[in-house]
């Protein structure tokens, strides 16, 4: 199969897969963001669609008049970008910093990054544990969400592809990684 | 609502480099557009992040509510489209007209023979 042929190529998977709340939409977690004091933490593990979560609700603050500061960390890129010292020498309360990858901060450079945040309107960051901001939402996975996002991605399951609790089980509930095997799975 | 069309020249069909990909692009939509512009890249498709290439682009001034332009781009050397297990390369032009998510995509082939490179 063609890699733009696959139903579980990235760019579907993103364009079709949004975070679904269970406890709340959008709007509501925006409620309790404002009542944190627009600070506050989405928590999760690995492949638990917090980064997902973020870019909706950076879209939704847009839409609101806020102007959203993106800084993008991970495993592979722990430095804060250049870029980000110079925004952050000019943030506003119109300013909604969002950092993906809190835990890659050192306790250290999280309060550095804290402080240099002060003077936005807001900050949102996604973490792998709690505790470094309020939590605004716990994001939890599940083999009943993993089965409805490949049956949306794939209607008619391909014969042999590995049933979704299996996928579930094998990696720990990281919809992310199960997802890509479905990919690998339909690209042999 | 709104319509948006992109109209290739002689019909779509595959192009070598250096060729010129042309035609007519149409739109109709409900409030005053305060841009339209045509866009030339290629993009990928797979597994993994997704990558773009903003080869040209052409912004139609004062565009109307209902207006039709013509245009034409010159297509590079490379990319060629390609198809892999783990990646696509393909190459389309874009109209977009805002407000509004007003868009409509024409995707083409464009490789030295004029077929996808496709490798199993």
């Amino acid at each position: 199969m063609k890699a733009r042929e696959n139903p579980f190529r990235s760019e579907r998977v993103i364009e079709t897969i949004r975070y679904t709340c269970t406890d709340g939409d959008l709007d509501t977690l925006i409620a309790k963001l404002a009542a944190l004091g627009n600070r506050a933490a989405i928590v999760g593990p690995h492949g638990a669609g917090k980064t997902t979560l973020l870019e909706d609700l950076a879209c939704v603050l847009e839409a609101r008049g806020f102007r959203i500061v993106p800084v993008r960390l991970s495993t592979d890129d722990r430095r804060l970008p250049r870029a980000w010292s110079r925004r952050a020498a000019c943030l506003g309360p119109r300013d909604i910093v969002c950092l993906d990858g809190a835990e890659q901060l050192s306790a250290l450079r999280w309060l550095w990054f804290r402080w240099r945040a002060r003077r936005a309107g807001g900050l949102l960051v996604t973490s792998h544990s709690q505790g470094r901001l309020p939590t605004l939402i716990a994001c939890t996975t599940s083999p009943d969400l993993l089965e409805g996002i490949v049956r949306r991605l794939a209607p008619s399951p391909a014969a042999g592809a590995p049933p979704a609790g299996e996928l579930f089980r094998r990696h720990r509930g990281n919809l992310r990684d199960a997802l890509r095997e479905l990919y690998d799975f339909h690209a042999a | 609502m709104s319509t948006l069309r992109i109209d290739i020249s002689g019909g779509p069909r595959s192009y070598k480099p250096g060729e010129t990909i042309g035609g007519r692009v149409t739109w109709q939509v409900d409030r005053d557009p305060k841009s339209a512009e045509l866009r030339l890249f290629w993009y990928t498709s797979g597994k993994g992040t997704q990558d773009v290439g903003n080869v040209d682009a052409v912004a139609f001034e004062t565009p109307q509510t209902h207006d039709d332009r013509t245009f034409s781009f010159v297509l590079p050397r490379e990319p060629f489209s390609y198809s892999g297990k783990l990646i696509s390369i393909v190459w389309a032009i874009e109209l977009i007209v805002e407000p509004g998510s007003n868009v409509e995509r024409h995707e083409f082939v464009m490789s030295g023979s004029g077929s996808e490179v496709v490798t199993t």
